[in-house]
């Protein structure tokens, strides 16, 4: 077997081994699948791509930075240069952010996955058929079977690009629902007094 | 979206409720609004905020969402229960499992929840666009689908085209600048065109081979436009059998007549 023969790579071969990977990388690596391919045991794998992620940290020269993502480890720009990449990029900074309503499917979906569109209703209290569709499209939710009641509905969940698009590791990264305080903010009310001005019903609503 | 946009008859722009997401947040709105503890909801007062703002939205002339009127028939049965003496203990168990009220509180604070949860990820979203990965577009509309195998996409055409372009720079005769009327109209070129394609019937013509001999700039160009709008009037069929294969050009209909009159004008 070719794999005896050959001589085991150093740490910092290997260092340098997952540095190259990670650059022609398209999606983030995850240790225990490169340790497989290469018969290294997992843990040396994630210390080597570990020490890459802080000595990329640290140093403070150059452009890239290497993120936890999605499971795994993947290289991409340091977020203080983003305006000028995006403009090399030519990619319209501002395009195609998520809707409130999206955020807010996205969230009870996240939450309560794999879920209908009818128990998501139920929680937001508003149709949601369109927004799933856009979710859908966006690939940042998937069907994930039926639920086996009757109508046996679709059930949703949320999809690796997920978590890439809000650059989570898991879905352990979502703070528990329980936790989630609700702020009393001036930055709600004032979305609220915005909200009522647009409808031109902020006197009434504060007679009634 | 409950969003109701209705232009009002006097003249006025049109208004739209989109501000509101549903009627839990209307709702949770009223509560804040009239400081109101969620777990303690005097439901019987809430219910005629409640009211009187879809009273005052129908005044203004809004068209109001039926989710909207949902709850307000949710909160009128609660506050009718309310007011109705209480039934004997043990027959209100025997009715109903959930005391409506309650349901309406946890909904509610659920709601909130989620409501409150929009802002982090809003904030994620934007620190993770502040990065840039390798070979990614854009998540989201910026992405292409892949063509289904045997078709192809217009980039392949115009690359094919290039490299007959690259062709006539060789071997072109365009290099000597005379100034001549140009004979190749677009009508003719279809028309060239389309009998070769005719004329392979079933197999077809590679792309290389639309274009006449010699290879002139202007004739390419021609017989490429010519090309595009027989494929625009779905007369002819571009096909790629394999991945970087030839492209194959292959009729769809019977002779048109248009363009041979034209070509016996020409």
């Amino acid at each position: 077997m070719t794999e005896l023969t050959r001589p085991p790579l150093t740490p910092a071969e290997l260092t340098a081994l997952m540095e190259a990977y990670l650059f022609v990388a398209l999606e983030p690596i995850v240790a225990v699948e490169t340790a497989k391919i290469l018969g290294l045991p997992t843990a040396e794998v994630e210390e080597a791509l570990e020490q890459l992620r802080k000595s990329y940290a640290v140093r403070n020269e150059g452009g890239l930075q290497i993120v936890r993502i999605v499971g795994g480890y993947q290289m991409c720009t340091r977020s203080d240069l983003a305006e000028h990449i995006a403009r090399l990029l030519a990619t319209p900074a501002s395009k195609s952010r998520l809707s409130k309503p999206a955020l807010e499917t996205l969230a009870v979906i996240a939450y309560q996955q794999p879920v209908t569109t009818a128990e998501v209703e139920a929680v937001r209290g508003v149709s949601v058929d369109g927004v799933v569709k856009t979710l859908l499209e966006r690939k940042l939710i998937k069907e994930d079977g039926r639920k086996q009641v009757p109508g046996r509905p679709i059930l949703y969940a949320t999809t690796p690009d997920f978590l890439h698009y809000f650059g989570l590791n898991s879905l352990e990264d979502l703070p528990p629902l329980e936790d989630i305080i609700v702020p009393e903010s001036e930055a709600d009310k004032k979305e609220e007094r915005v909200a009522l001005e647009a409808v031109g019903l902020e006197e009434v609503a504060v007679e009634s | 979206m409950p969003a109701a946009s209705v232009s009002t008859s006097s003249g006025l722009p049109p208004v739209t409720l989109a501000h509101f997401e549903g009627p839990l947040d209307l709702l949770l709105h009223l509560i804040r609004e009239h400081k109101i503890d969620i777990a303690d909801i005097p439901i019987v007062q809430i219910a005629d905020y409640y009211l009187a703002f879809l009273r005052d939205m129908e005044a203004m002339n809004l068209t109001i969402a039926g989710e909207f009127l949902v709850m307000a028939a949710t909160l009128l049965e609660i506050k009718s229960r309310m007011l109705l003496p209480k039934p004997p203990k043990e027959v209100e168990e025997e009715e109903e499992g959930v005391d409506p009220q309650e349901l309406l509180v946890r909904r509610l604070q659920d709601y909130q929840r989620f409501k409150s949860l929009i802002g982090t990820l809003g904030e994620w979203e934007d620190a993770r666009r502040q990065l840039f990965f390798r070979g990614q577009g854009d998540y989201g509309d910026l992405y292409q689908l892949p063509v289904s195998f045997g078709e192809l996409s217009s980039k392949n055409l115009v690359k094919a085209l290039m490299t007959v372009l690259a062709d006539a720079g060789e071997t072109g005769h365009d290099d000597v600048t005379s100034v001549k009327r140009q004979k190749l109209t677009l009508r003719l070129a279809m028309a060239t065109l389309w009998r070769k394609v005719e004329r392979a019937g079933s197999e077809g013509v590679t792309f290389g081979d639309c274009f006449e001999l010699p290879l002139i700039r202007l004739n390419i160009v021609m017989t490429f436009l010519a090309l595009l709008e027989l494929l625009r009037q779905s007369r002819i069929e571009a096909k790629q059998e394999a991945m970087l294969g030839e492209i194959r050009i292959f009729m769809i209909s019977t002779i048109p007549d248009a363009i041979t009159e034209e070509e016996n004008n020409s």
